[in-house]
């Protein structure tokens, strides 16, 4: 072996852990060369050298140390230790905070809930009621030789039972109720499209209500007096007035001829009240076969629309105008009355409003009803006041003297009808005639709160204490309101 | 062979010491583990000082090792004898300390000047017993401890672990695998490797002048 193999296994010889016969060549190769022979023997001393360095005893605190460094707490469990310290006299301070703070949750959370439930409810109820047809709704014995007043002045008041829990409910009240004195109001049609409208919301699928009035314009126009024709939709066939056969032109405009007793009445006037047909100045006004005709047409529209038709009047005549509610896509909401005005005049309300969502559909209420009233004593007649921002459509009765209307109220719901122009059912207002509870330039229907419309002439509380309506035409009104003062007189409605 | 004999009897008492005072130190006596300290401290202790060249260092380091071995005790298996698991543990904690930015400011100030500490722990060595016959022999044994504790400090954490287990606390190659966690090839390779390099660096501190310069 060479002296760098020797040396290569020094350490191996020196701890004994090579084999024996290569071992014994080690010791052979030390034995002849000196030089391996120094570095083995240094290497061995260097190895007991370290094997003998002198063994430290460790320090006689080390145990003390480790246990003082045991006890102490280290530096994150003092933090802890010392917040729960900090934090232990505010136990019960803690508590009642959280259980306020609870408390405080609790009660947001129910009030929210209990608020949205409410106004979903408030809506469905809304829905449901401009969705209902409209009901028939039995004229009280004692009151059917009011409605169709003879002659001017004649009372002509109608007192249907339930009309407060109608007004209740937020919606128009188609019939009225007892009216003491009915020198300047007239009854007309029930319940007609008054729907009570919430101010529509956008939100999803949801369905927005609108509320539409049409009035039939001059296609619709009958032929001729006393003739029906079946094929014109909503024509009013033959006009029978108490005082004679009446002039279709003669008091009203051309739009205002309609489905029902529309210049029936008016015509001649007489002081025949108009509103309703056969009774009222305006005698059989709408011919079953129209009504058809028109429900065709309007369903044909709405399905087009693609749309469907919720309901719809079986029938409907002067005493009780129809509605149709409807609902089609928002996306085809504008187009779907674009093409209903090819129908007839469409009073909608404000529906620009509407900020409806993409995947939302509108329901809509059309009133078949609505349109100008004639009204005997050739005082003139209301029109139809539509105004207001959201949806009730007023139904308005016609007064001997008073001009009624269909006013679209601003506000629905339960203050449905308070018009800016709305006319109020009985009240007979004029121009600014108010809505259910009397709005603040209109008249109510029975003046809950009395009519004080701006134009006072033909405002009329009718029951709210306020002043007398005023006719429609300017002819002195009469106040209405049991405890109201009379009614001073009106202008002429605007027309 | 009888020494040899008495060695392993000796070794296998301790580790039934051991395993006596670690159940009763799990079963809730705390002197179980006082009484492990008092066994095995010198020889962490020693451990240490040989591994970072630095008594205060090396005291400090074996405390840690005992708090690390306290808070560890009860994930012991018994798979290695206690010293060797708190071997394992002294060397990662003084190889942790030589990589630390203290140590390696301390060990650059070393090197420019005198350190307070190093005085301190010349003074601390000197006052170690040793039974030395005569002074001119003790100062010799003195100038060679010093020598080989420059040269072993000048070696490398791995070599420096794997020469300190071998041939100062001459621990068999079994228990410095389990220590270092090298297989035995391994472990031969770098023991030797760690000669050769220790027997240099002895070289060049002899051909320097000694620890003092008189050699």
């Amino acid at each position: 072996m060479e002296c760098y193999e020797i040396r290569a296994i020094l350490f191996e010889h020196m701890a004994a852990e090579i084999p024996a016969e290569i071992r014994q060549e080690v010791e052979a190769h030390l034995a002849v060369c000196r030089s391996c022979a120094m570095l083995s023997e240094s290497l061995g001393e260097e190895l007991r050298a370290l094997g003998t360095l002198p063994k430290l005893a460790a320090p006689r605190d080390l145990l003390d140390n480790v246990r003082s460094s045991l006890e102490k707490p280290s530096a994150l469990s003092a933090l802890g230790h010392r917040l729960q310290s900090l934090f232990a006299g505010w136990g019960l301070f803690q508590l009642a905070s959280a259980a306020a703070v609870a408390l405080f949750v609790m009660v947001t959370v129910q009030v929210s809930l209990e608020v949205a439930l409410r106004e979903d409810r408030s809506r469905e109820v809304m829905i449901a009621q401009v969705a209902s047809p409209p009901s028939t709704r039995p004229v009280p014995p004692a009151a059917a030789p009011h409605r169709a007043p003879a002659s001017p002045g004649s009372p002509s008041d109608v007192n249907v039972p339930g009309e407060e829990a109608r007004i209740a409910t937020g919606r128009l009240p188609a019939g009225h109720g007892p009216l003491p004195d009915a020198g300047t109001r007239t009854e007309k049609g029930p319940d007609a499209a008054s729907a009570a409208i919430k101010s529509p919301r956008p939100a999803g699928n949801e369905s927005i209500v609108v509320a539409l009035a049409l009035k039939l314009d001059g296609t619709t126009k009958p032929p001729a007096p006393g003739v029906t024709n079946p094929s014109a939709p909503g024509v009013s066939a033959g006009v029978e007035t108490p005082g004679g056969p009446s002039e279709y032109e003669g008091v009203h405009k051309p739009e205002g001829l309609s489905l029902s007793n529309k210049g029936a009445t008016g015509v001649g006037g007489g002081g025949a009240a108009a509103g309703r047909a056969g009774t009222v100045g305006g005698a059989r006004l709408s011919q079953p076969l129209g009504e058809q005709t028109v429900l065709a047409g309007i369903t044909r529209l709405v399905e087009r629309a693609d749309g469907k038709v919720l309901s719809a009047p079986p029938a409907w005549d002067n005493d009780r105008p129809g509605t149709v509610v409807a609902e089609v896509p928002a996306t085809n909401y504008h187009s779907f009355v674009d093409q209903l005005r090819q129908l007839g005049k469409v009073e909608v309300e404000s529906d620009k409003s509407i900020n409806v969502s993409p995947d939302a559909n509108v329901r809509v209420a059309i009133s078949l009803n609505a349109q100008d009233r004639v009204f005997a004593g050739g005082h003139g007649a209301g029109k139809i006041s539509t105004s207001g921002k959201s949806s009730a459509v007023a139904e308005v009765g016609s007064g001997s003297r008073g001009a009624g209307s269909t006013g679209i109220g601003r506000n629905s719901g339960t203050v449905a009808g308070r018009g800016e122009r709305g006319t109020g059912n009985v009240g007979g207002g004029g121009k600014h005639g108010g809505g259910t509870h009397g709005g603040t330039r209109g008249t109510g229907v029975h003046g809950r709160t009395g009519g004080h419309g701006t134009s006072g002439s033909h405002d009329t509380g009718a029951h709210g204490g306020g002043k007398g309506a005023g006719g429609a035409s300017g002819a002195p009104g009469s106040g209405s309101a049991p405890a109201g003062s009379p009614g001073a007189g009106g202008s002429p409605p605007e027309k | 062979m009888k020494g040899k004999c008495v060695s392993l009897s000796a070794q296998a008492t301790a580790k039934q010491e051991d395993k006596k005072d670690i159940d009763a130190f799990l079963s809730g006596d705390r002197t179980g583990f006082d009484r492990l300290v008092l066994r095995h401290q010198d020889g962490i202790y020693n451990l240490c000082y040989r591994l970072l060249g630095n008594l205060r260092d090396a005291e400090e380091c074996a405390q840690e090792t005992f708090l690390k071995a306290f808070r560890a005790i009860g994930g012991f298996r018994f798979e290695s004898s206690f010293s060797t698991w708190l071997y394992t543990i002294a060397v990662n904690i003084c190889r942790n300390r030589r990589s630390s930015a203290e140590h390696r400011f301390w060990k650059k100030v070393l090197r420019f000047g005198q350190d307070p500490r190093k005085e301190e722990e010349r003074h601390d060595e000197f006052e170690i017993a040793d039974p030395a016959p005569s002074p001119l022999a003790m100062m010799a044994e003195r100038e060679m401890e010093i020598l080989l504790q420059r040269a072993v400090a000048a070696l490398s954490h791995d070599h420096r672990t794997v020469i300190v287990l071998r041939h100062v606390e001459e621990l068999p190659y079994e228990e410095i695998c389990k220590i270092t966690g090298y297989n035995l090839g391994t472990l031969k390779s770098k023991l030797a490797r760690a000669r050769v390099l220790l027997h240099d660096k002895l070289q060049q501190e002899l051909n320097r002048g000694g620890s003092h310069g008189m050699l």
